[in-house]
């Protein structure tokens, strides 16, 4: 996932995350976007809208972007807990991509401490996920195990599971025959009969 | 996610046999040219180089012997599951250093279509999935360890 490219699918999607901001300045007739009815924005109000969105008008300071829940301390320390127990797929399905972007844009220094803690959830996460890749297929039963992986997670596992089941099948397709060459039947000639053993 | 894929299995079996591997043709024929570049010509029991995906497509028409490259052998594999063993990481150092980067993949191809022209194709082919094991197990312990990094050093 690339943050940056203006093109790239995961990210547009991982950007319609809704945050909660307050204005800081007044916008004429987008009330609308606050309640049903309202006519203008005025400072201090509070309202919801996606990330892409307050993304622009936090750097205009327009807006002041609210801490959202899966940002918040407390979050923080239910993932240097256990990281592998989250149910990410519910708290945030683009986690990993909305830390980021958010990290980068808000300016508070305490949100800085949350960064190492994503850091080393990921990596235990990518612990069980390849250890769950190359489990038995009972697991897939489990759907708890799915549940808890958020979007990023979920490409992840699917793609280890995919490329495990292919080197398994390329040994077993490739296996040493000591006799090559004897049953080769391609180099007949057309018209003669085959005798299959 | 876009760019994280890599090459599957299929495509890393295609690209692989672009490397040279030593012939000795049962045919004889003027030189040929490829787009990798120019091979013969053939004269039957003279050896030249020419791709991997030549020399098993001649193979198969039984148009040809397979040299075995000089790592397959069970001494060489011996010793590279020792320093294997050895070393707790994967490392590129001479020593560890595997025969080109699709080692496997030109070993299980040629196990598979050249097994007569190899001394012991069974032996050598569990030494290299051993290696295959071992290497895995490395990768995936330092993946666990600290580093966020999921280079495939080979």
């Amino acid at each position: 996932m690339d943050t940056e490219d203006y093109w790239s699918i995961d990210t547009i999607l991982a950007e319609e995350q809704k945050i909660k901001c307050s204005m800081l300045t007044s916008i004429h007739e987008y009330g609308h976007l606050c309640e049903a009815g309202k006519e203008n924005l005025e400072e201090g109000d509070k309202l919801e809208m996606p990330l892409w969105l307050a993304k622009s008008l936090y750097s205009e300071e327009k807006v002041d972007i609210a801490i959202p829940k899966f940002f918040s301390t407390s979050f923080r320390e239910t993932l240097a807990a256990d990281s592998t127990i989250v149910l990410l797929k519910d708290k945030c399905n683009y986690f990993y991509e909305n830390a980021t972007i958010l990290s980068e844009i808000l300016k508070s220094e305490k949100l800085k401490e949350i960064i190492p803690v994503v850091h080393k959830a990921f990596v235990e996460r990518m612990r069980m996920i390849s250890d769950y890749a190359e489990g038995e297929s009972e697991v897939q039963n489990n759907n708890m195990f799915i549940r808890r992986l958020c979007h990023i997670e979920k490409e992840l596992f699917v793609h280890n599971k995919q490329r495990i089941k292919e080197t398994v099948n390329f040994k077993q397709q490739h296996s040493v025959q000591e006799n090559y060459g004897a049953q080769d039947n391609s180099m007949r000639k057309p018209g003669k009969r085959v005798r299959h053993n | 996610m876009e760019g994280i894929k890599g090459l599957s299995m299929s495509e890393g079996e295609f690209i692989c046999q672009n490397v040279l591997i030593g012939v000795v043709p049962k045919f004889s024929y003027e030189k040929v040219i490829l787009i990798q570049g120019i091979f013969g010509p053939f004269k039957p029991q003279k050896p030249l180089d020419i791709p991997l995906w030549l020399a098993l497509e001649l193979k198969r028409k039984k148009m040809c012997d397979i040299q075995s490259p000089s790592w397959m052998e069970e001494e060489i594999l011996k010793n590279m599951i020792e320093l294997e063993k050895q070393t707790a990481e994967t490392s590129n150092k001479l020593e560890n250093k595997l025969p080109g980067y699709y080692f496997f993949e030109i070993a299980i191809l040629l196990l598979h279509h050249a097994a007569d022209d190899i001394e012991n194709p069974v032996v050598l082919r569990t030494l290299i999935e051993d290696i295959f094991e071992i290497r895995k197990t490395k990768l995936l312990k330092e993946m666990k360890a600290s580093s966020l990094s999921k280079e495939r050093v080979k």
